[in-house]
């Protein structure tokens, strides 16, 4: 598959039913019950619309710029599900401003928090972690306490959009860095965790 | 006047709940008997509420609403109500009634209600006149590929196999029938037959043993068969309440 063709994907991803469309159902509902919150949730989501618009004439966007992507995203799930999500960002500011793939980062933060359970306190807790280590940045989503997967109850259950887009981040860095690209799940009791690993560009 | 359409909403989002019940408010015709958030709750509340249609979501934190298909006891109408236009398909496989794209379209949702009342008198009328068979009576069937007249007394078990059902007979020959579940239940005789789950019917004479296996659940051995079907919960409860001494 050629590149053109990956980042067209990662854009239909980015962009698809799956959170826009979300989205704009919540916004109706909040129109009628909440305008202030209705308000601030279609400011959010053309932040989030122009964010991704813009990764479409653009096939490398810098990590500071998905980390802002990122907290949009989860900013616009919060409002949805009345969820606090404890977001620690660790990224060393000369990081910040790697290059890497459009389209690498968010499928693996939306895989992390559809899993993330809520701790004593009612919050989601997910990390994002970036080093540098051997000429390669290491980049990885976490979450300490994670609902245990389930396996599907018998015939019908179609794979949702978020293995989806996990499986296409795994093509991604395969055409891009063949084996020098790697995607691991590491799961640890509750916690689970993802890590990528692409050459460091700037 | 027509019964109300019992409905529930399952979705984990609030809003997008409390947005169909505003879209539905209007529609007199349909009761909202409740809410869920997750599968689960679904489960139990579909099982207390008996509704007639379930307004679904397809992805919730997690889980699957394809899911609530396979968990269920009890036979309802579904209504897909989702952001994602990939599932239509799949939906149409499990016989859903309609697939509605989020924010939903008040025309479309009416025009949904509207097929949906239909479909549902429909069935209760054609279930209604379906005459009453005795156990003497005769169905001709296809049986191996030849037809042969099977006395009623004489099926064994009924299986449900989408809009159609398989018939187990006392010689334990498979017959594939064009007749839905509640329809065997609206005709067979009350006294020798017995729903004892979502996909299955028994003849009460040809029960050989049941097993209770943990707190709420058991499975039954018909005579001559091998493998053991299972009774759910709900079903049970009904079979002690009617039998028990």
């Amino acid at each position: 598959m050629d590149k053109n063709k990956l980042h067209l994907q990662g854009l239909k991803y980015q962009l698809s039913s799956h959170f826009l469309f979300n989205v704009l159902n919540t916004v109706r509902a909040l129109t009628r019950k909440d305008t202030e919150k209705a308000t601030n949730m279609i400011t959010l989501a053309s932040e989030y619309l122009r964010y991704a618009l813009h990764k479409l004439d653009h096939f490398e966007t810098t990590l500071g710029e998905e980390k802002t992507g990122i907290g949009l995203f989860l900013q616009l799930q919060a409002y949805r599900f009345h969820d606090t999500i404890m977001m620690t960002w660790n990224i060393p500011e000369n990081i910040l401003l790697a290059k890497i793939p459009s389209f690498l980062l968010q499928p693996l933060v939306e895989l992390v928090y559809k899993r993330a359970d809520k701790d004593e306190n009612g919050r989601q807790q997910i990390a994002l972690d970036a080093l540098l280590k051997n000429e390669n940045l290491v980049l990885s989503v976490s979450c300490p306490r994670c609902l245990p997967d389930k396996e599907p109850s018998g015939a019908f259950v179609p794979k949702s959009d978020v293995e989806e887009g996990v499986e296409q981040v795994h093509i991604l860095l395969q055409e891009l860095y063949g084996n020098k690209g790697i995607l691991e799940i590491i799961e640890t009791g509750n916690a689970k965790k993802i890590q990528l690993q692409i050459p460091y560009e700037t | 006047m027509k019964a109300k359409l019992k409905a529930i909403i399952v979705d984990d989002e609030p809003y997008a709940r409390a947005e169909l019940a505003e879209l539905l408010a209007p529609h007199s015709q349909v009761e909202l008997t409740g809410e869920a958030g997750s599968l689960t709750e679904a489960v139990e509340l579909i099982e207390a509420n008996k509704p007639d249609v379930v307004f679904l979501d397809i992805e919730m934190n997690g889980e699957n609403g394809f899911e609530l298909l396979n968990l269920c006891d009890i036979e309802f109408k579904t209504v897909f109500v989702t952001a994602y236009n990939q599932y239509a398909i799949r939906a149409f496989e499990v016989n859903a009634i309609d697939y509605l794209l989020k924010p939903v379209n008040a025309q479309r949702l009416a025009q949904t209600l509207k097929k949906l009342g239909e479909q549902v008198s429909a069935e209760h009328e054609a279930a209604n006149e379906l005459p009453k068979l005795t156990p003497d009576d005769r169905l001709l069937i296809t049986l191996s590929r030849k037809m042969n007249f099977i006395k009623i007394c004489d099926i064994k078990y009924i299986l449900a196999a989408g809009d159609y059902s398989e018939l187990v007979t006392i010689n334990n020959d498979h017959a594939l029938v064009q007749r839905k579940m509640r329809e065997w239940e609206v005709q067979l005789p009350e006294k020798n037959f017995q729903r004892i789950h979502r996909t299955t019917i028994i003849n009460l004479d040809f029960v050989d043993k049941i097993e209770r296996y943990g707190k709420e659940n058991a499975i039954v051995f018909m005579k001559g068969v091998d493998k053991h079907l299972d009774i759910s919960k709900n079903y049970l409860s009904e079979l002690k309440s009617r039998f028990k001494v």
